[in-house]
């Protein structure tokens, strides 16, 4: 069915078809008949000869109440640094930064102009209807920055769609609920979804805190988080040829911040409020396919302190307000069955009134503008059948200065293309580059106008083999190993008087190897599937300042070498059983290597029926996590919740 | 937990002779740590109070006062005072001030210390004999160091970076029978450390704070105040290119006729000097000199370095003359020496 699909969306790149990694993951579609939809960040095909993986809606659907850091840890070898329970959640992909992982949604770039890093717990999975991850270099097609690699959310029209209705309600033990609904109405020529989601979670637990005297029990009560927001998506079907989208997403949440364990209260506080308008044009005929898309964002960050005990206490703010206007324009165009050429051009205006940019005394706040303007374009070529070539050139200005210029190129060849076990090896070489962040650029007094991109080669290489028959039993396995230095790596680095300065200090040699294995059998009523994805991943710091520097040579602090994600779902008729396992080698807490975070093993259990009546479904499951009750901590000192009971109720018409 | 490759001291460790290093530990996610080295033994012993007592002190450990058999440390960002028994670093109890910032502590009787706070607009008294807050007397800014001269406490008195009121920057006078601030003098911006000579004079360090709009040209000064007419006898100016060259960390030696400070190196005067000195005694080189103590014994120098921050710093000795004698490893941002 999807492949059908996949084939009319690209049936101008059949032969991409046949190699294209995101077939291997239509092998494992399940029973479920989806209707034919369209994927629209999927329009301009993929780069071949480069790693990407999707999650598909299906998947997408068992996680309606979680973040796209829950969905990211079961399912990717991205590693998520997490502040306790409805804290921060910031990525590391392959050993990278939390600002070298980008986001985009529908094709529009969602690191916060600022921090230039996303906090992926302020997405909710429910919003997005795919997730593409672009591994490396894979991710220069929609912009720079991605030295780790891309995240897509990108959301899906089915024009066939007259009405759906989708509601659903999880509760958990944690005193949390989270409420998501949603409503799809329309016709051949116009479709709208209205997505609405609503998360109040206290996250209160209790836990042994060993670092004060007698280990006593302590509630984990200053972790609270309402966060809320809705999503219109309408699509226009002006002819075969054109479409016309637009977009409306506002979020708001709040949350107390969670204290170190060294401290019994909590004592601050923060916001976080989005607007993202969005608009694209597509069009699409006789072989060109162009679109246009333009996005203005808002954000608003506040964070409050209280520095003192009174009943009115004393509190230090801080307030940051950014402005974006995005411009894209992404088009491929096949010359002949063996030649497709692509290109495209993105503009962003960021402009930042913040109170962190300004000496103190005056008006309060400060504004700061910046200009990017990038121009990519690039051949994807296919001499034989069992050959291909992915070029691609970017070229970034940033208020009117030349970045470097950055080349990708990748090759695939598929071994035996029609053989029971297909096999294939892609190789590829790109350059990236990350610009500092508007806070890098101008945090008050420290920000530091001078400062280098951070740069560097990456190096892939992939097997890739997956069975090819019409046996009940399908299977698949992938191995990348990857190799990349980054230079002027960006520290905020103590400089005197408890201030942060950031410097270009380090040169980062990451490198590693990743291992997917998915496996599924399917019979009658029953259906297994195995998924298993392990990865190693060595990132560490090649250089030091000052010359007792214990760092060099060490791992980055809070990046794991071994991580493994995995699961086992079993379905049987409507009734459904999932073993959901991660494991997490230690993660050192100084540079030095000198304290460390020691492995960790989490271990959840889904059990859940569907039923129908008439046109009604019903999906009712319970859920376990972390079922060992195990303790640990993604940031030292932070605690995690242990056993979590959580149960939920899903309606569908 | 994050466990440590630290390797624990010997059971039953008597801590004398020697000195002590308050390891801060990293803002919120780190913890402080308690190092202690023998005068004459070239045997470290780190993360001891974590050793001896299975617990950890908290994070941003800023100071310890050792009041007779007790050692009082402040830990910022903890919002809590731990008291130790300085032989053993057994720990005693603690005085909790919820939400406080406090940093440094000076006894000022027998049964009454005063307490610092970084950002409350007030500084604490502590009842010695409950270890407990009997006051919290209200200023008007970041209270930082103290002194006791006579019947009278001095505290320096800052702004912190974000802190856009006006003025603050000054040097507060204390009646220590009443706890009531008395008197306030204006000081060049950013007073930050404080030291007492032999005649009875006070020296104030002023880093200059940053360039804003009510600090237009940052101005770092040494000045030194007659507490009998409570007014700036000397002032020395300092230069400044930026941020990254504030002074820091006044210091006296053990007759209290010479002074130190760090301004990226190790500089000294005398009491009586006229200027202050063209050329450092240390110089730093390639590392970053964060914390400075003088011996009270012989006047040996010690320099800490926290090198990134995120690692475990050293300890660097020298002679009275900055001649290196020693260097030691110690715990993650060593800030302060404290000598028994």
């Amino acid at each position: 069915m999807r492949i059908r699909l996949l084939y009319k969306l690209v049936s101008i790149n059949l032969w991409l078809i046949l190699i294209s990694p995101q077939v291997y993951a239509q092998v494992f579609d399940t029973t479920t008949v989806l209707n034919e939809v369209e994927i629209v960040g999927a329009r301009i095909p993929e780069r071949i000869s480069f790693k990407s993986t999707t999650i598909q809606k299906e998947q997408i659907d068992q996680y309606l109440s979680a973040s796209l850091g829950e969905l990211l840890t079961l399912n990717t070898p991205i590693f998520i640094k997490s502040y306790g329970a409805g804290g921060t959640a910031t990525p590391s992909f392959r050993g990278t930064g939390a600002s070298h992982t980008q986001v985009y949604w529908n094709g529009i770039n969602l690191n916060s102009p600022m921090l230039g890093q996303v906090d992926l717990s302020l997405f909710p999975i429910a919003f997005t209807d795919e997730v593409v991850v672009n591994y490396g270099g894979s991710s220069l097609l929609y912009g720079t920055g991605g030295l780790g690699g891309a995240i897509q959310l990108n959301s899906a029209i089915n024009w066939d769609n007259k009405r759906a209705i989708m509601a659903s309600q999880t509760v958990n033990s944690l005193q949390n609920s989270i409420t998501n609904m949603s409503i799809s109405v329309g016709n051949k020529s116009v479709q709208s979804t209205t997505k609405l989601f609503y998360k109040n979670a206290q996250n209160v637990f209790d836990f042994q805190n060993p670092i004060q005297p007698g280990t006593p029990t302590w509630t984990n009560d200053h972790s609270a988080q309402l966060q809320y927001g809705f999503l219109e998506e309408i699509a226009f079907k002006i002819n075969d040829y054109n479409q016309l989208k637009f977009n409306v997403w506002y979020q708001d949440s709040e949350r107390e911040l969670v204290p170190s364990m060294d401290k019994r209260e909590g004592d601050s506080w923060q916001g976080d409020t989005s607007l993202r308008l969005f608009s694209a044009w597509n069009y699409n005929k006789n072989k060109f396919n162009t679109e246009v898309s333009g996005a203005y964002i808002i954000d608003n960050i506040w964070y409050k302190k209280a520095l003192n005990n009174d009943e009115n206490p004393k509190l230090s703010t801080s307030e940051s307000k950014s402005d974006q206007l995005q411009l894209h324009q992404r088009s491929s165009y096949q010359l002949n069955s063996k030649v497709l050429i692509r290109g495209g051009w993105d503009y962003y205006i960021d402009k930042i009134n913040s109170s962190n940019y300004e000496p103190t005394g005056t008006t309060n706040t400060i504004a700061v503008t910046q200009h990017t303007i990038d121009i990519y374009g690039g051949i994807d070529y296919q001499p034989t059948n069992n050959l291909s070539v992915s070029f691609l050139l970017r070229q970034e200005w940033i208020d009117g200065d030349t970045k470097p210029i950055l080349p990708s190129l990748g090759t695939e060849f598929s071994i035996n293309p029609y053989s029971k076990a297909v096999s294939s090896i892609k190789l590829n070489v790109s350059k990236n580059f990350h610009a500092p962040s508007l806070n890098d650029r101008y945090w008050y007094p420290v920000g530091n106008p001078d400062l280098l991109p951070e740069e560097g080669w990456t190096y892939e290489a992939t097997y890739a083999l997956h069975s090819n028959t019409k046996s009940a039993w399908q299977w698949s396995y992938e191995l990348t190993a990857f190799n990349s230095i980054i230079h002027n790596w960006i520290v905020w680095k103590p400089a005197i008087s408890n201030l942060w300065r950031p410097e270009n200090l380090k040169k980062v040699h990451s490198r590693g190897v990743e291992q997917v294995a998915e496996i599924q059998y399917q019979k009658n009523d029953w259906k297994v599937q195995l998924f298993t994805s392990l990865s190693f991943v060595k990132s560490e710091n090649m250089e030091a300042a000052d010359e007792l520097d214990n760092s060099v040579g060490k791992q980055l602090i809070y990046t794991p070498v071994g991580s493994f994600q995995g699961y086992l779902q079993i379905n049987y008729k409507k009734l459904y059983f999932i073993v959901e396992q991660q494991a997490y080698g230690k993660r050192y807490t100084q540079t030095d290597g000198s304290e460390y975070l020691p492995p960790y093993y989490l271990t959840n259990l889904c059990l859940g029926k569907q039923f129908t009546f008439k046109k009604n479904h019903f999906d009712v499951k319970a859920r376990v996590e972390n079922i060992f009750n195990y303790h640990y901590q993604s940031v030292a000192r932070k605690p995690m919740p242990g056993r979590v009971y959580q149960l939920s109720f899903t309606y569908k018409l | 937990m994050p466990i440590s490759d630290t390797a624990p001291p010997k059971n039953n460790l008597i801590l004398e002779d020697g000195l002590f290093v308050l390891n801060e530990g990293n803002f919120d996610w780190g913890h402080g740590t308690l190092s202690h080295k023998k005068y004459d033994s070239d045997t470290v012993n780190n993360e001891i109070y974590k050793a001896v007592n299975d617990f950890e002190i908290g994070n941003v450990a800023q100071s310890m006062t050792i009041i007779g058999e007790k050692g009082y440390i402040c830990v910022n960002n903890s919002g809590r005072i731990d008291i130790i028994e300085a032989k053993t670093s057994k720990w005693l109890g603690r005085i909790e001030i919820p939400k406080s910032s406090p940093r440094y502590l000076l006894p000022i009787s027998n049964t009454k210390a005063y307490v610092t706070d970084l950002y409350a607009d007030y500084f604490y008294v502590i009842d010695l004999k409950e270890d407990e807050v009997i006051k919290n007397v209200r200023t008007s800014g970041w209270t930082e160091k103290l002194a006791l001269v006579d019947k009278f406490a001095y505290i320096t008195q800052t702004r912190t970076v974000y802190d856009n009121r006006k003025g603050g920057q000054l040097l507060l006078k204390i009646d220590i029978a009443t706890d009531d601030i008395i008197d306030s003098l204006a000081l060049p911006y950013g007073p930050i450390d404080l030291v007492v000579d032999k005649n009875n004079m006070l020296w104030v360090l002023s880093n200059g704070g940053l360039s804003s709009t009510n600090n237009p040209k940052p101005q770092p000064a040494i000045c030194q105040i007659d507490p009998g007419c409570f007014c700036i006898k000397k002032q020395f100016n300092l230069d400044s290119e930026n941020y990254l060259s504030m002074p820091s960390r006044l210091r006296i030696n053990k007759e209290k006729d010479r002074i130190y400070y760090l301004q990226k190196d190790v500089f000294s005067f005398s009491i009586d000097a006229t200027s202050l000195p063209k050329s450092p005694i240390i110089y730093k080189e390639k590392r970053l000199f964060y914390g400075l103590g003088i011996s009270p014994r012989n006047n040996d120098i010690y320099v800490t370095d926290a090198i990134d921050y995120v690692q475990k710093g050293w300890v660097f000795k020298y002679n009275e003359m900055g001649v290196k004698l020693d260097s030691f490893k110690v715990g993650v941002i060593p800030n302060e020496l404290i000598f028994q």
